[in-house]
């Protein structure tokens, strides 16, 4: 029994993450696949472009930054940033730390130093210490909206509860684990195997909305795309 | 309200437009994160007190998701109330905004074959005899 605990660490550290990282990757490629069968290449129209009036065209008007800020003004007024701009910042913060504070953690970069060699830039420990904090405390937010609000409330699921648990759970024990909470050894089996499962879970279930907007802002053609897309729904 | 077509051509129909759109409805189903942040952009729900069932994402769940995963198989009552939601809810103005880029229009307006197909459509003036039109 002694035995297994240092091999299951050893598993999860390295064919366990490789199988998780294999698994998202299969599952990514699948979701791909499902993507573009279910979109279509667009037709070019035989419009004429000069005959076709822009908004953003008629209201560039005045000084380089004011142009920026109308066209920024027309690009987010009827997103999430022009309706909600409070919600939109904080889903924005929370995504880019979801990403940034396991990738650039200096113990993970230690540990993928001592098994590849290979390692990213690390913050300090005390500002990934911080965007921890932060996470939980917009998942705790988020939660929050899912109970409190009526319209969240009446489309939420089972499925979404356990998706917001099984996306905080890696970030609460990772906290828990730093700081030396409770039992550090039960504590770090239960980050590690529950961030690989998350990671291997998400292209098949509704974590698929990350590499999703990927698709929708950069290959759909719509008034919403970031980049002019050559597909359509 | 409208008689629903129960025979087997109707059907087959319904079938061929649920597999035609399949990918796009499994991939926009799983996708959504049921966030709600759509219906800031529905003038139906602003001006109607914010009353959650004209959230856009609610009204495509509840029509193309309960029948996509019915495989349209539904009852007549199951089909009278995704009517109420895709025609007195929505007026498919296409102005919903998803932050995924779900196409939630694309959503309604796929229910609303299925609902033609059954026989079940807008009707106005409606009374107890049915639609006056």
């Amino acid at each position: 029994m002694n035995l297994m605990i240092p091999d299951l660490y050893d598993f999860l550290r390295g064919p366990g993450f490789v199988i998780s990282i294999l698994v998202f990757l299969s599952g990514f490629l699948y979701r791909t696949i499902l993507f573009i069968r279910a979109t279509r290449k667009i037709r070019q129209s035989n419009i004429n472009p000069e005959n076709i009036i822009s908004d953003t065209s008629i209201a560039l008007q005045g000084s380089m930054p004011i142009k920026i800020i109308t066209l920024l003004k027309i690009k987010i007024r009827n997103t999430i940033f022009g309706t909600n701009p409070v919600m939109g910042i904080i889903s924005l913060v929370f995504h880019i730390l979801l990403f940034i504070t396991p990738v650039f953690l200096s113990a993970h970069n230690v540990i993928a130093d001592l098994t590849t060699g290979i390692s990213l830039f690390a913050f300090p420990e005390r500002v990934t210490d911080i965007f921890t904090i932060m996470l939980i405390a917009i998942g705790a937010f988020f939660l929050a909206r899912r109970i409190f609000i009526p319209h969240v409330r009446i489309i939420s699921t089972a499925r979404d509860y356990f998706m917001l648990i099984l996306v905080m759970a890696p970030f609460v024990s990772g906290l828990f684990a730093y700081h030396h909470f409770l039992n550090y050894r039960v504590v770090i089996y239960i980050h590690m195997i529950i961030g690989e499962l998350a990671i291997m879970t998400a292209p098949f279930t509704s974590l698929i909305h990350m590499p999703f907007i990927i698709f929708s802002r950069f290959h759909i053609d719509s008034e919403y795309s970031i980049m002019p897309g050559n597909r359509r729904w | 309200m409208n008689s629903s077509n129960t025979d087997k051509a109707a059907m087959d129909r319904i079938q061929k437009i649920i597999e035609k759109k399949k990918d796009m409805i499994k991939l926009s189903l799983s996708a959504c994160v049921h966030c709600s942040i759509c219906s800031d952009s529905c003038f139906k729900f602003t001006s109607n007190r914010k009353d959650p069932t004209y959230t856009p994402s609610y009204k495509a769940i509840n029509s193309i998701g309960r029948i996509y995963k019915k495989k349209g198989n539904l009852s007549d009552e199951e089909y009278q109330a995704i009517k109420n939601l895709i025609w007195d809810k929505c007026v498919l103005c296409m102005r919903c905004y998803c932050p995924l880029g779900i196409s939630i229009p694309s959503l309604i307006a796929c229910a609303r074959n299925v609902c033609r197909e059954k026989g079940i459509y807008r009707t106005y003036d409606e009374t107890d005899e049915g639609g006056q039109i």
